[in-house]
């Protein structure tokens, strides 16, 4: 992904941002950053989001922007050198820990997270979290699954086909 | 901050189930149980081809071992799942030859005059002809995926090919069986 040009005739300053979040928490952040967002991109490069406009995110609340763009000014650097194919194994291995520790939080933060990277269009944020997910929830049983991303119980009508299922696919739990 | 209702995580419940190992298919079974919309998930095509996609390389499932047991002519090809996933099979009398692309190739002993093309994940078996003058010949025979080149063998769905390489008669013969 290429970084949109730097500057409003601002020499050498980087081209700022400003995005207000659903409780109206305005954050001010570098172009660069916030263009990892496909969504966010398209309307900087149309020039939008500088000044005292803003760009409303009316999807995503301010603990879970903060966040979102935690990620994005980590990850800017490297995605403006287009995947950073020159980066070195520090900064791989650093942006390795980074990612770790980054999603080494609370399950409703994680769900929040993923939402945003979604609506946001921020494919490696998204990747990050559904990993986590992921390793969250693989080694578990079909009701430890439902207990852990908050299904509701299931019905007994439910419960009966689980239990049916779980028969018939018996080799998967052993 | 309360969990969002499962509704608002289906759509993003493909991008999680992408991401589990494939060398363990038994947590993706478990997964299709937790629910009907999960379900629906894991078993389309769409989701299938999305995972491979994601992957790329296909899991090692298990490994073949072709056993003799006690003195007499009890032979016994073993399927040893180093994955959860099935099958735990023994089959008596044959012996693995080939195995590619999610498909065994195996003679029947001890007068290895019976070829069969197995697929361990489905349990389909073919029997690829009867030639009893196949006892006679000193041979060894492949399987492969008959789509040349058009298919990336991550699940094949095309036909297979076999082919049998003779020396019986002084010159090497290669028979090709589709």
């Amino acid at each position: 992904m290429a970084a949109p040009e730097s500057g409003d005739g601002n020499n050498g300053a980087a081209r700022m941002v400003t995005l207000i979040s659903s409780d109206n928490t305005r954050f001010e952040v570098e172009a660069a950053a916030a263009s990892l967002s496909q969504t966010l991109q398209l309307t900087i490069l149309d020039g939008g989001g500088g000044g005292g406009d803003g760009i409303p995110l009316p999807n995503v609340d301010s603990a879970t922007l903060s966040k979102v763009l935690e990620y994005c000014i980590k990850h800017a650097p490297a995605a403006a050198n287009g995947g950073a194919p020159n980066a070195t194994a520090v900064d791989r291995a650093e942006l390795e820990r980074f990612d770790n520790e980054f999603v080494n939080i609370d399950q409703s933060v994680l769900y929040s997270l993923i939402m945003a990277a979604h609506n946001l269009e921020i494919e490696g944020l998204q990747s990050l979290v559904a990993k986590k997910v992921a390793d969250m929830i693989k080694g578990k049983s079909p009701m430890e699954i439902r207990r852990t991303l908050g299904f509701p119980d299931p019905t007994p009508e439910e419960q009966a086909e689980m239990n049916a299922h779980m028969l018939e696919y018996g080799w998967a739990y052993e | 901050m309360a969990p969002p209702s499962p509704s608002l995580m289906v759509e993003l419940v493909e991008e999680v189930l992408l991401r589990f190992p494939p060398d363990d298919p038994a947590s993706l079974v478990r997964a299709a149980l937790v629910c009907k919309e999960w379900h629906r998930i894991v078993a389309g095509l769409g989701f299938r081809r999305r995972f491979r996609e994601h992957h790329r390389t296909p899991p090692m499932l298990g490994v073949l071992c072709d056993l003799r047991e006690g003195k007499g002519l009890h032979y016994v090809s073993r399927f040893i799942p180093t994955s959860p996933c099935p099958p735990h099979a023994a089959h008596y009398g044959w012996r693995t030859l080939d195995a590619r692309h999610g498909r065994v190739l195996r003679c029947c002993l001890p007068w290895f005059d019976r070829l069969e093309v197995w697929e361990p994940v489905t349990g389909e078996h073919c029997e690829l002809f009867n030639m009893p003058f196949l006892k006679t010949l000193s041979f060894n025979a492949a399987v492969l995926c008959s789509a040349h080149g058009a298919c990336d063998h991550l699940d094949c769905q095309h036909g297979f090919l076999v082919v049998l390489v003779d020396s019986e008669t002084g010159t090497i013969r290669v028979h090709v069986l589709d």
